[in-house]
């Protein structure tokens, strides 16, 4: 296939992460623990993406089960190597992707951390989520899902140490600056008459208004107060738009968003840490210079003639360059005063100044369970205590060897009790915990083709955002119900 | 069979899988994979219905269909695709439109128990929607568009149907603004691909479809005449495609003669046009000698004006074989229309586009992926076993209707189902099947009967869609045989001219007789004066500190809504279709 041809396949998911995300796939290598329902339907979804090489460990033998559950396995793979047959099957989805069986056990390869630094995201698809396993990746800073499904449940948990996003996709990002211009942008606010008025973007409508309302009142107008005087510049299309935006004219270009702030805040050894946080550092520098952030430069769509556009949009654009320069300077000065050598690329730092009002990190944690979780007050405690009579069926399982099926309620039960006072002092069960019990010891370790669909369509999903490193994932547990038809998440701390 | 494991979650639920039909409309991206979800829930027989052929761009999600599929239909691969793995189920392919009444008549729909719509256009949606309404049979329906989706079940007349909340209508422009005064790039590729290419390379333009100075909104008489001219030269340009000889490119230079430099000279002579607007400048340029162009980059004139010339004589060498439509995945249509959408923003000082923004403008194209459709698909194979209970009102409450998130804490979110709009175009009406054989009943006899049966005064009308078949002043037809005014699938819309009934819509369905449904048909309301307060709606809703603006996918915005158990409202709820008409001139 040559390049237009791949274009054209991978066209519908391009749009969502450009050629820059779809090329990070291709060189990406994800490996997949156990090849059960929820494990093959994730591999299928990265296969299709054109994610270049999968890995899926697994030394089981195809049993009925399988038969029942996964779509890709069939009636004459029964008792062969379960791991071949369906990398088979699923490497036959896209010849761009290799679809690779690993029969070494997995217990031994905990041993062998050169086996797991050859991926960039792992997924467990197994009950137990392994605290070796955890401990290992986080090790080797490799993110870890973890997701698994029985009968009407299942559960999706990332373990990874920390995500910076800058390509977060947030429709936040435009910023058009109405209370805060600069020079350039002032004399074309002003350059523009009134009998010009119809021929301009609704934006600089909106900044004349507010300069008007400031002067009279010494206060910034209200969303109300500025549409009643939008109303009196006429009905052209462009006073509809402005009128229809009012609401931008109370934002504060010199306001941070509550998650920017505090990343501001932290305190990172600039030393050895990545370029994003060379970048936060610069940029904190750059507000706390202008007392606003650099310019993201991107103009939306607005009704107006060309020409005052392209030139409205050519005072957003010199502006944002010239803060990238300035935000370029101060990053190149902090590597410097860290002794540090190397460079960063000039696509980083657009990207970054295109979204730096955008920014999100997420912190994860090792931990596989926190008490706080099943509290009166946390809003998802139904999805909670899925995610722990998980925990709970493990540990059955560990010591039986088998699944717990619905005999065993009263063993199930008090195991959960003693797991639960391993943690804090319980005074009784958590609201629902009883029943979630009840309904996993009804499927006895057996899963649904589509709840491990869903799952499957979530994990893959998740595994996407990390490899191309765009749009915001979960952080950092979640959990579908599907007696409710209902997915929760929350975080681990 | 491998039931033991649906069994054990399913109980007695498992064999009423077993014994269902179900009807499955799309084998697109949700449809592939609800297709492999209905499957493993072990349903009875499924039907796969679906009009379109495999194309390269449905490789990257739909994952019954491989490279060596591309043009085959898809309902027939997608059954294929399936049958060497294991799986009880009946299964039945159908390659047609959904809409085609003689492929599909109202008995078609019938035999099954559930309807999953996994369709790409709102058009079709709303005739299942509406199907749905005739046979009261469970609807599933789902879309996605992106990273989000939603499905919504519908239990006709229980619950909100498709049409109760409604859709975004399709965005149009003023002929004016495509043909003589353009300023976004969208004005000129709704030139190219909506007037320009039909007009060059499209069937003969019937005397229906020629402009007339009344379409042109415009009062500026110089205008309307120079539009007009315009049209009929380019009839001269139509001959010249149509005769074009192999290899031959000269006459294609003619084509960017007229319409980028007359054409925009001609504009310019009208003077009024150009007092506040920058004027067009008509093309001066040599074609570039072009080999590989990059769809991701930006192209020059000079590249333009070169691919211009080379689709447009290759569309022409086709067209000799047979008619070609615009097709956002036919290259040289493709071509073609960013090459000339391109050329017209260059005269006009608008930016120019890469191929692949206009790809992504002309071709409506929703983005899409295989991990939502996953998602989706999964929540509506789900969603069915809900049909299942015994009491509607248990298959109403225990329904969850999904739709995508914007809360950390939901990923999606879900709601119960909403109760039906009364004031719907689509589920308020009374409607019913007529079983009729057309031949022997004329529209009197029809009348007689309708009147009869409901209780309306003497005074009714009856159309057919828009086409009236007879009221109080037009009853020329009386005497006419039903089969020469309608036929079976039409639906017949009976109103009160006395205002005192309802309206009563009657879908025509085959029969030996005329026998119509039991119905009441209720006492017309007596339409509220509606003034709703306008504009206090904002479009930027505050959240915190954060605005949170509206983006601009093609989703629908339905109100706003709580979400169930969350603690704080959900923003908007957004009905996402795959697929959304965007441009039409």
């Amino acid at each position: 296939m040559n390049d237009n041809e791949v274009n054209s396949k991978y066209d519908r998911q391009m749009r969502l992460w450009s050629s820059s995300g779809q090329k990070r796939l291709v060189g990406s290598a994800v490996c997949v623990v156990e090849a059960n329902a929820v494990a093959c339907e994730t591999v299928k979804n990265l296969v299709l993406a054109g994610v270049g090489q999968i890995v899926l460990l697994d030394s089981e033998r195809v049993s009925e089960e399988d038969l029942a559950t996964n779509f890709f396995v069939v009636a004459e793979d029964t008792g062969k190597l379960r791991g071949e047959c369906v990398a088979k099957h699923l490497g036959e989805l896209n010849p761009d992707s290799a679809v690779l069986h690993e029969k070494t056990p997995f217990e031994s390869l905990l041993t062998d951390p050169s086996f797991w630094s050859q991926f960039d995201c792992v997924v467990n698809c197994r009950l137990d989520p392994c605290v070796r396993l955890i401990d290992l990746l986080w090790e080797l800073s490799i993110p870890l899902l973890h997701a698994h499904s029985i009968g009407l449940y299942s559960l999706v948990r990332l373990y990874c140490e920390e995500r910076t996003m800058v390509e977060t996709h947030s429709s936040r990002a435009d910023d058009l600056r109405i209370d805060a211009v600069w020079d350039e942008l002032q004399e074309y606010v002003d350059s523009v008459d009134e009998a010009s008025l119809a021929e301009v973007p609704y934006s600089v409508l909106l900044i004349k208004v507010y300069q008007e309302f400031m002067r009279e009142h010494g206060r910034r107008p209200s969303t109300k107060e500025a549409r009643q005087r939008l109303a009196q510049l006429g009905d052209e299309e462009n006073v509809e738009e402005a009128i229809k935006k009012a609401a931008l004219v109370t934002k504060r270009s010199s306001e941070l968003n509550e998650e920017l702030a505090q990343l501001m805040q932290e305190k990172v050894d600039l030393s050895t840490a990545s370029s994003f946080w060379i970048l936060v550092e610069a940029l904190k520098q750059f507000y706390e210079k202008h007392g606003v952030l650099p310019l993201s430069g991107s103009l939306p769509d607005m009704a107006s003639n060309t020409e005052e556009y392209l030139k409205l949009q050519s005072i957003y654009r010199a502006k944002h360059e010239t803060d990238k320069e300035e935000l370029t300077k101060l990053a190149l000065q902090l590597l410097t005063q860290h002794n540090r050598a190397e460079q960063i690329a000039e696509s980083e730092i657009e990207l970054f100044t295109k979204n730096c009002s955008v920014l999100e990190v997420h912190r994860g944690s090792k931990k596989v369970w926190s008490s706080d979780m099943l509290s009166e007050s946390n809003p998802v405690l139904q999805n909670t205590n899925i995610y722990f009579g998980f925990l709970a069926l493990n540990t059955f399982y560990k010591e039986h060897k088998r699944h717990a099926a619905p005999k065993d309620q009263s063993e199930v039960r008090a195991l959960a009790i003693s797991e639960l006072c391993r943690w804090e002092t319980l005074k009784s069960f958590p609201d629902g915990l009883e029943l979630v019990l009840d309904e996993l010891l009804r499927a006895e370790g057996t899963a649904l083709h589509n709840v491990c669909a869903l799952t499957g369509g979530i994990a893959s999903q998740e595994v996407i955002k990390i490899l191309t490193n765009q749009y915001v994932s979960f952080d950092n547990c979640l959990t579908f119900d599907g007696v409710r038809g209902q997915t929760g998440s929350w975080k681990i701390e | 069979m491998y039931d033991s494991h649906l069994r054990k979650i399913f109980g007695s639920q498992t064999d009423q899988f077993r014994q269902s039909k179900v009807l499955m409309v799309g084998a697109g991206g949700i449809g592939c994979e609800l297709l492999k979800d209905l499957l493993l829930m072990n349903y009875g027989e499924i039907h796969i219905l679906d009009l379109d052929t495999i194309d390269l761009s449905n490789l990257n999600r739909q994952f019954l269909f491989r490279q060596k599929d591309i043009k085959k239909s898809k309902a027939m691969t997608a059954q294929q695709a399936v049958s060497h793995f294991n799986h009880a189920s009946k299964l039945v392919a159908h390659h047609g439109n959904i809409m085609d009444t003689n492929m599909f008549p109202l008995s078609f729909f019938t035999q099954f128990d559930i309807i999953f719509n996994a369709l790409d256009n709102l058009e079709a949606r709303f005739y299942v929607n509406k199907i749905a309404l005739f046979t009261k049979i469970p609807l599933i329906e789902s879309g996605t568009s992106g990273l989000k989706g939603q499905v919504q079940p519908i239990y006709p007349y229980e619950t909100e149907c498709f049409a109760c909340i409604p859709k975004e209508q399709p965005k149009t422009f003023p002929v004016c603004t495509i043909r003589s005064t353009p300023s976004k790039p969208i004005h000129c590729i709704t030139w190219a691909k909506n007037f320009l290419f039909p007009q060059l390379f499209g069937d003969d333009v019937s005397d229906q479809d020629k402009l007339k100075p009344q379409d042109i909104e415009s009062d500026n008489k110089a205008e309307i005449e120079a539009l007009l001219k315009e049209s009929n030269e380019l009839l001269d340009l139509k001959v010249l495609v149509n005769q074009a000889a192999p290899g031959d490119k000269s006459f294609v230079s003619k084509i960017v003669e007229k319409i980028f430099k007359e054409d925009i000279e001609r504009l310019l002579r009208i003077e009024t046009l150009w007092k506040t607007r920058e004027k067009p400048e008509p093309l001066r340029c040599e074609p570039a000698t072009i080999e590989r162009l990059d769809g991701q980059e930006l192209w020059t004139v000079e590249e333009n004006l070169a691919l211009f010339i080379d689709s447009t004589s290759k569309i022409a060498q086709r067209l000799k074989q047979g008619p070609v439509d615009f097709d956002k995945d036919d290259e040289d249509t493709l071509d073609f229309v960013v090459s000339a959408a391109n050329l017209r923003s260059y005269i006009f000082h608008i930016p120019m586009k890469t191929k692949f923004e206009i790809k992504q403008i002309a071709g409506n194209i929703i983005p899409a992926v295989a991990t939502t459709n996953a998602i989706m698909a999964g929540f509506s194979a789900l969603s069915s076993f809900h049909v299942f209970h015994a009491t509607m009102k248990e298959k109403v409450s225990k329904s969850r209707m999904v739709y995508d998130s914007n809360q950390p804490t939901r990923f999606v979110n879900t709601s119960g189902l909403a109760p039906r709009n009364p004031k719907c175009p689509a589920c308020s009406v009374t409607r019913g099947i007529i079983t009729i054989d057309l031949s022997r009943f004329t529209i009197d006899e029809l009348r007689k009967a309708i009147i009869d049966k409901y209780g309306y005064s003497d005074d009714i009308g009856i159309a057919e869609g828009t086409r009236l078949l007879y009221d109080y002043d037009f009853d020329d037809n009386l005497e006419t045989k039903l089969d020469k005014v309608c036929s079976y699938g039409n639906v017949l819309f009976i109103s009160d001219a006395d205002d005192e009934l309802d309206s009563l819509e009657l879908l025509v369905d085959r029969g030996d007789d005329l026998e119509l449904p039991e119905l009441e048909v209720p006492a017309k309301m007596v339409p509220e004066e509606n003034k709703e307060e306008e504009g206090e709606e904002d479009d930027l809703i505050m959240e915190g500190d954060d605005l949170i603006m509206e983006s601009d996918i093609n989703g629908l915005d339905g109100p706003k809504r709580k979400a169930e158990d969350s603690t704080s409202p959900v923003k908007k709820r957004k009905l996402v279709a795959d697929e959304v008409e965007v441009i039409e001139l």
